[in-house]
């Protein structure tokens, strides 16, 4: 911004200010806007307001009171979405679906639902005086009860419900499909998922049962059979209104029988595989370095570099094998015809079978082709690469206390306290960070070594032992400190995943480059048309 | 069967916005009528936030309270303005943020949780919740504007792409908001341009 427009803005500054009968430094006022706007990048109107009123508080001017936000009363009328337990409700709702009756007490039973949500609801057999609902058709009930059974809610229309159909033209807007992550027992307005896995039926009265799938999660689904409805078909993407979720020993399932379905094909979620059965290829799969091992078949040239004690009486073999890509973890289970490896040697061993558990890979070798090879490797190990945001630094960060016992190195509670080897006050002082790294897309929780943590934050870990000693909030004071040199900063980091778990082997921070603004300036020029 | 459908808890993303989208970002949406089902902002580009990561100068910061104290502030970016607060119930972000000078200009980096409330006269306003609020220099502020112009794009690119029909959000978003794709491309233009 020119130095006429802050000349401008300087002026009315002074002018509301020599209004109360105050005369303030021009000059002052003028070197402070031009540092918040220029310098700082600061909206000029939040500027002006910014110093304006840092002057009325110099100057003691009391400043005109805005009237504090509050947040909206509530509606006399209530929708699903605000539905509690115990509660005397009146609602509009639609009906969406009916159910045949669980029992001869109930006349009617389904889905009803408004624009935020929907609720299972029924009304009693005796209550005769109710009108027959209709699928379609919008309803007003007064004097309902929300009823609630095993976490489900649901709503009882009684004797003393009035029931009034709204003849209006009514639309009920579809709700927008939610993740299954989130789903919660009751009505699930709308979820729209992959069906990726069918499982055998566990009884006669089940029609299909299975796997759904989005992006984030996957989730169990049933279709009883007295319900009627159709089957899905495998590898197809269903948007689902009005299922019902419940909850049984901690997992969600789904059940179908209430709920409707648009169907579209797999090429919808690309992203979500559909449970495949792997079959053992005929011919002999090129090799692949470790790596890029992906969970099913592969021919690997390794060396078996570590050997590892047998867990199990079925065992022959397991370890380490490596190549100059990576290493991985194998196994040979007893067989007539299994061999062990060699130590040290090294193989090619042809389609074997890749295991996937909790997200490691693993090799198993026993119906694979093992061909001794002459000669040698060079190990490596692929770093992967992780940039973020440091966005947290964890409780168990920065100065720590070690179990000094010989092959344990655990952290020892407040009180010096190892999980295995009891209280041990002859403890080995460490430091190191456990984060997020976030990229705005996935927060990764990221571990840093002593190392790394010295070179990040520039405080070695003596410096850090003197601050946890000689500070009154002692250890806590280290994390702050590292709070303020790491917190918020990008970081580019080089290292290895461990479950979940990226474990930092080097790190730096993010330099900026002023390229990536040209680039980002003419994507989003684009089409702008000639004014820019 | 070893399968095990394991419902775990995913920390959200820091999602990054510029303040011009966030002021606009007035639609709260919650996935079930549970309480402790987390609230989301429906961000206008098109995806849902619950964690955003926010950069700017630092203007003011107030006091208002006596027994539960918030703290309240204002961070501008080249867009526009933030509101962020921290009460005693955020002790640590609480902390960081009167350890802030304002009376001099400095940039901050914060972390925190949107929420949106309506004003007594009807207006409704999107505030952050501070997670946690860092002193930065310039070169880490000019990272976040470039970051945040390019998590933009892409989002605007979902949104008004060929896909938006299968993407629920992006698709709430375009029936709940009237900005048209080159009202959020001159946005990101005009904040990047303030760099150069």
């Amino acid at each position: 911004m020119d130095a006429n427009q802050i000349q401008q803005i300087t002026d009315r500054i002074s002018l509301n200010l020599t209004s109360k009968g105050v005369s303030p430094d021009k000059n002052s006022i003028f070197d402070k806007l031009s540092a918040y706007i220029n310098d700082f990048g600061v909206v000029p109107a939040e500027a002006e307001r910014k110093i304006l009123s840092d002057l009325y508080r110099k100057y003691q001017i009391p400043e005109e009171q805005k009237p504090a936000p509050s947040y909206n009363a509530a509606t006399e009328e209530t929708t699903v979405s605000n539905l509690q337990e115990g509660d005397w409700v009146t609602v509009e709702v639609k009906i969406v679906s009916l159910t045949p009756p669980r029992s001869p007490a109930i006349s009617q039973s389904g889905i009803a639902a408004d624009g935020t949500g929907a609720i299972e609801f029924v009304t009693f057999a005796k209550s005769a005086d109710l009108p027959v609902l209709e699928v379609g058709k919008w309803y007003r009930f007064e004097s309902a009860v929300v009823d609630a059974f095993r976490g489900l809610l649901s709503l009882k229309l009684h004797s003393g419900t009035k029931v009034s159909e709204i003849t209006e033209e009514r639309c009920l807007v579809p709700a927008s499909s939610a993740p299954l992550s989130t789903i919660k027992p009751g009505v699930v307005p709308c979820i729209r998922a992959k069906f990726i896995d069918e499982w055998e039926l566990p009884s006669q009265n089940m029609a299909q049962n299975g796997l759904l799938a989005d992006e984030g999660s996957r989730m169990k689904f049933i279709i009883w059979k007295s319900s009627g409805k159709e089957k899905l078909n495998l590898g197809s993407v269903y948007t689902i209104y009005y299922a019902v979720a419940s909850e049984f020993n901690g997992r969600i399932s789904i059940a179908l029988d209430t709920a409707v379905w648009i169907e579209e094909d797999g090429s919808a979620m690309p992203s979500v595989p559909v449970r495949e059965k792997i079959q053992k290829p005929a011919e002999p799969l090129p090799v692949t370095p470790i790596h890029e091992l992906k969970a099913g078949y592969a021919t690997v040239h390794a060396k078996f570099i570590e050997a590892w004690e047998n867990r199990s009486e079925r065992m022959l073999q397991c370890g380490l094998l490596g190549d100059e890509t990576d290493r991985m973890k194998f196994v040979i289970w007893k067989d007539d015809i299994a061999d062990p490896l060699e130590l040290n040697k090294v193989y090619t061993i042809k389609n074997a079978k890749v295991d996937e558990y909790n997200g490691r890979l693993s090799l198993s070798l026993n119906r694979a082709e093992i061909i001794p090879e002459e000669g040698d490797l060079v190990l490596g190990r692929t770093l992967d690469t992780l940039e973020g945001n440091l966005v947290q630094i964890a409780k168990g960060s920065g100065l720590i206390r070690r179990c000094p016992v010989e092959g344990c190195g655990r952290v020892l509670s407040k009180q010096n306290l190892c999980p295995v080897h009891e209280i041990q006050m002859q403890y080995k002082n460490d430091l190191r960070i456990r984060g997020i790294l976030d990229d705005g897309e996935k927060a990764n929780s990221v571990l840093f070594n002593r190392e790394l943590t010295e070179a990040l934050s520039g405080m070695t870990l003596d410096e850090a032992v003197e601050v946890g000693t000689s500070t009154p909030l002692g250890a806590e004071e280290v994390q702050i400190r590292l709070m303020e040199k790491l917190g918020g900063r990008y970081l580019t980091c080089k290292g290895t995943w461990f479950n979940d778990l990226f474990i930092v082997q080097e790190a730096e921070f993010k330099q900026f480059d002023a390229n990536e603004i040209t680039v980002l300036m003419n994507q989003a020029g684009e089409g702008l048309g000639g004014e820019l | 069967m070893s399968e095990i459908i394991q419902r775990q808890f995913e920390r959200e993303p820091a999602k990054r916005v510029f303040a011009a989208e966030l002021r606009e970002a007035t639609r709260t949406i919650k996935d079930s009528a549970d309480e402790k089902s987390p609230s989301y902002q429906l961000l206008p580009t098109g995806e849902r936030c619950n964690r955003i990561l926010i950069a700017g100068a630092i203007t003011e910061k107030t006091r208002a309270g006596e027994q539960s104290i918030t703290y309240r502030a204002r961070v501008s970016d080249p867009t526009g303005m933030f509101y962020i607060n921290a009460s005693s119930y955020q002790p640590e972000a609480m902390l960081q943020m009167t350890k802030i000078d304002t009376d001099t200009p400095s940039f901050v980096v914060v972390v925190g949780k949107p929420n949106s409330y309506t004003t007594p006269d009807g207006r409704v306003l999107v505030s952050v919740r501070v997670e946690s609020i860092q002193v930065v220099d310039r070169a880490t502020r000019d990272m976040w504007v470039a970051d945040t112009a390019k998590a933009t794009l892409k989002r605007v690119g979902v949104m008004f792409g060929e896909d938006v029909e299968n993407i629920p959000d992006a698709k709430l978003a375009r029936e709940t908001y009237p900005q048209k794709e080159e009202y959020w491309k001159r946005m990101v233009f005009d904040a990047l341009s303030k760099m150069m």
